[in-house]
């Protein structure tokens, strides 16, 4: 046994004990220490050049006219190139932040300043040391995603948003002021997640800004532009590492002196008598308050963005009940009527997706940071059993979470009420009180569950948030439809306010592909048929459509709140099973 | 009555052995040692006693029968971990809130009276607290939730002198009271020797030396003699460890217990030991095995 492990560890030795190689050295570390975000940054541009390569292989087979159909019906390139933008992105938020946050939180800076390398030259072959590793896969992403895109862009043209972005110049231009932004932001904010939102907000704000051409601009520029835009990326890029330079020569590391400088606040303590009198009483919700005095920052970040959410609705909704029926305003375009300066679309796309960013941070914060850091063998050495501590967390938050996500359901419900006739047809069948808390109850558990596994917060809530997101929209796209029977309509429109499940035509022969859409976009609006029928007969096709009646509302809340909540109920008990067997 | 009590237990991380077929028994209302070289199990076993980890093989009981880990176990054995563990985001106040929240015995007037004895400001972040004060809020809190027995991993190395004296005032305070037991591993032997009344000496994972003071120092002493007369020793004297100063020898050596003391060999004098030697020369003899007697550390019993 000693002699099989010596045997194992003696190359490692030999390593270790040899000659030092100083070339690449840092690069060698910035692998060490990120080799887990690197890689799957390398791993999702693989992905996404393989997906590419297959959809170029899939879309060729259709006749170049159908492209607009489907970019009309959002299977263009509108999807995937928001995912690949993505990228740049990730590496800012998961490489760029945790270059130098965990060394400037920790003090390991403070080792690292004394190695031999000065801080600024740390920094920046930090820096290098991950660029050299995102930038050429970003070069082979963007040159493949060109290849790709000539397909679309004689339809959609070269300066959408989101196809200027991805030729291979500008993507490896986000790449690198990804990383700077992300570092600079660290440099800055010196703690982890205040980097992360300070990079979430400077990205947003340079996609706005740092954006060359317009969708009006000729195609001949793209290349020169494409090369404009990376120069002044790479300006920016520029600036922001001098700034982590000029930051990190100012101040040493947290971990070491400051802390112990730092003066100690000297409020005036409460009454001794008082508080020791306080400490005596022992009520029986005392694991609830263990956990909101542990969690409520998060919880009450949480249910401000569910209250200002409600507060629009009750503004925006005491307006459309006050008005006379005709008058009211059309459903999509309410937003403009009532809150001067909200776009038209989408006014209901950030309400919906608030589960799915509140429920897996939430739930990750219940686990993650306790293993994460080791305060779990202070909290597990108190008089409570683990199943206990974990079932009493996941029970608080969650009792407060989901019942604020029923309230806002109810105020949603409410609010809707004058449009209930397009109830089922609306896109907005998540916002109802029993799907919305019941997501809510399945991303909490699911972050508390992978961070129980994973110890960790952040990627514990990442991954949920993109994993329920997934899971959500294939609900909604594939299973929802085979929730209850479905109801068919051969030849003629489905009811208002029914729900789209699918649509066939038999015999198509010479049908126009203009027909298909009008009965995807149409489908339930008996006025627009009279046209369709008529092209129907003309062409001998029969258009058969599956759909939901209205009527099966309530039924189909109440089947996917059920799974739903079912799916949570699995969740919870899984990481009390998985706290009670993990080791301190 | 055993506060703790270990029978074939073993702990083994992936390919490494942390702990290695240990068997003990810790009396009731003892203020024991866990002394050891880096690595040699002393962390791994008060997080066993803890109930944080789980053993690989045998087992390990506190306080009598209790599984550690258990509702009852967690009720009345205090920890606090080598870096002392607390939510640094948290103030000190929240932190006694927390506690008193999460224990089902918590005396709250013994934690704000010990807290201002230290002049902690209720309302500073602990996470703004010197690692110093950090270690004394952890162990006030382990104590004010009146444990039966305190398991202390490192709990003087991050102190200075004087809160060193006043920490172990306060252990023996807390064991003279309440009759406390204590575990509490530590390098610092002068400190040790004030306060232990057992001592467990771990090295490589098993238990090297475990017993009494007392008992431990009287088995042991030491004969001083020329050099050249070595050989001619009884070769059933096995000396732990031999230190040679010009032509003078000092050999630690064990005595039998239970039998009349012999005469010291011709030309030697015997000394009796001081606790520092003895682990010093145990410490650096891993080889060196004194387990107690059956009295002491038998096989468990049926649990």
């Amino acid at each position: 046994m000693t002699s099989a492990l010596t045997a194992r560890t003696g190359a490692l030795r030999r390593r270790i004990a040899g000659p030092r190689r100083p070339r690449l050295a840092m690069l060698r570390l910035v692998w060490r220490q990120h080799r887990g975000a690197l890689s799957v940054l390398l791993s999702l541009s693989a992905v996404a050049i393989g997906a590419l390569v297959l959809a170029d292989l899939y879309d060729r087979r259709f006749p170049v006219h159908l492209w607009r159909t489907f970019l009309w019906q959002g299977y263009g390139p509108n999807y995937p190139d928001l995912a690949m933008q993505a990228i740049p992105l990730a590496a800012a938020l998961f490489v760029g932040v945790p270059l130098i946050v965990p060394e400037l939180e920790d003090g390991t800076a403070n080792f690292a300043w004394t190695q031999g390398y000065g801080k600024a030259r740390w920094a920046l072959s930090k820096l290098a040391a991950a660029a050299a590793v995102l930038v050429p896969a970003a070069v082979v992403l963007g040159l493949v995603f060109g290849w790709w895109y000539r397909l679309y862009a004689p339809a959609t043209g070269y300066f959408t948003m989101h196809a200027f972005a991805l030729y291979a110049p500008a993507l490896a231009g986000w790449t690198v002021l990804g990383l700077s932004l992300g570092m600079a932001s660290a440099a800055l904010a010196r703690r982890e997640r205040r980097a992360m939102a300070l990079t979430l907000v400077g990205w947003v704000a340079l996609h706005h800004y740092a954006v060359v051409g317009s969708p009006r601009t000729q195609p001949g520029a793209l290349w020169p532009l494409q090369f404009i835009q990376l120069a002044i990326l790479l300006a920016i890029s520029g600036v922001l590492t001098s700034g982590v330079i000029v930051l990190i020569q100012g101040a040493p590391a947290i971990g070491g002196m400051p802390r112990l400088l730092r003066a100690v606040p000297t409020r005036a303590a409460p009454d001794a008598q008082v508080l020791a009198r306080q400490l005596r009483r022992r009520p029986i919700m005392a694991g609830p308050r263990a956990a909101w005095r542990q969690h409520r920052a998060g919880l009450l970040i949480g249910l401000t963005v569910l209250g200002l959410y409600a507060a629009v609705l009750a503004i925006t909704g005491l307006h459309i009940h006050a008005e006379p029926a005709r008058l009211r305003p059309r459903y999509a375009s309410f937003a403009t009527l009532y809150l001067p300066g909200a776009s038209t679309d989408g006014n209901f796309l950030l309400p919906l997706l608030l589960p799915f960013l509140i429920g897996p941070f939430a739930g990750a914060s219940l686990t993650g940071p306790d293993l994460e850091q080791g305060t779990v063998r202070f909290a597990w050495a108190q008089g409570v059993t683990r199943s206990r501590w974990a079932a009493g967390k996941l029970a608080a938050v969650g009792c407060v979470l989901v019942a604020a996500a029923v309230a806002t359901g109810l105020i949603f419900q409410w609010w809707d009420g004058p449009y209930l006739a397009e109830r089922l047809a609306d896109p907005w069948f998540g916002l109802y009180a029993p799907v919305y808390a019941g997501w809510m109850a399945v991303t909490l558990t699911a972050a508390a569950l992978v961070g129980a596994l994973t110890r960790t917060r952040t990627f514990a809530a990442v991954a949920c948030l993109a994993g329920t997101l997934v899971a959500a929209a294939a609900n909604a796209e594939f299973l929802r439809g085979h929730y209850l029977p479905t109801a068919v309509a051969v030849n003629r429109p489905a009811p208002p306010g029914s729900l789209f499940v699918n649509s066939y035509v038999r015999h198509a022969g010479a049908l126009p592909s203009a027909i298909y859409t009008r009965v995807l976009q149409d489908f339930d609006n008996s006025t627009a048929w009279t046209g369709i029928e008529r092209a129907l007969t003309r062409y001998h096709a029969t258009n058969i459509l599956v759909y939901h009646p209205a009527s099966q509302f309530w039924q189909l809340q109440a089947i996917e709140s059920a799974a739903l909540f079912a799916l949570a109920l699995l969740f919870g008990a899984a990481t009390v099973w998985v706290i009670r067997r993990r080791e301190a | 009555m055993t506060v703790l009590q270990a029978s074939a237990l073993s702990k083994r991380y992936r390919a490494v052995f942390a702990l290695r077929d240990c068997n003990l028994a810790i009396p009731d209302g003892s203020v024991t040692g866990l002394i050891g070289p880096n690595g040699a199990g002393k962390s791994t076993l008060l997080h066993l006693a803890a109930g944080l980890r789980r053993p690989t093989t045998g087992s390990i009981r506190v306080l009598d029968g209790l599984v550690p880990g258990s509702s009852s176990a967690l009720e009345s054995v205090g920890f606090v971990a080598a870096d002392a563990p607390l939510y640094r985001n948290m103030s000190v106040a929240g932190m006694l809130q927390v506690s008193r929240d999460l224990n089902p015995v918590w005396d709250g007037r013994y934690a704000v009276r010990r807290v201002d004895e230290l002049e902690l400001p209720l309302t500073a972040k602990v996470g703004a607290l010197s690692g110093g004060h950090q270690a004394q809020l952890a162990l006030t809190i382990a104590l004010a939730k009146r444990p039966r027995l305190l398991l202390l991993d490192e709990p003087l190395a991050r102190l200075d002198p004087l809160a060193r004296h006043q920490f172990l005032g306060l252990l023996m305070a807390a064991v003279a009271a309440d009759g406390i037991s204590v575990i509490f591993s530590s390098h610092v032997l002068t400190e040790l020797g004030r306060i232990c009344d057992h001592l467990v000496l771990l090295s490589q994972g098993r238990v090297q030396l475990a017993g009494q003071v007392e008992e431990v120092l009287a088995g042991h002493e030491v004969l001083t003699g020329p050099a050249d007369q070595v050989t001619s020793l009884p070769a059933t004297l096995a000396p732990i460890r031999i230190a040679q100063a010009g032509a003078q020898v000092h050999l630690l050596v064990r005595t039998h217990r239970g039998r009349e003391p012999e005469p010291a060999p011709a030309g030697f004098a015997v000394q009796p030991t001081v606790l520092e030697e003895l682990v010093l020369a145990y410490l650096g003899e891993p080889a060196a095995t004194a387990l107690p007697g059956p009295e002491f550390a038998g096989p468990a019993g049926p649990v």
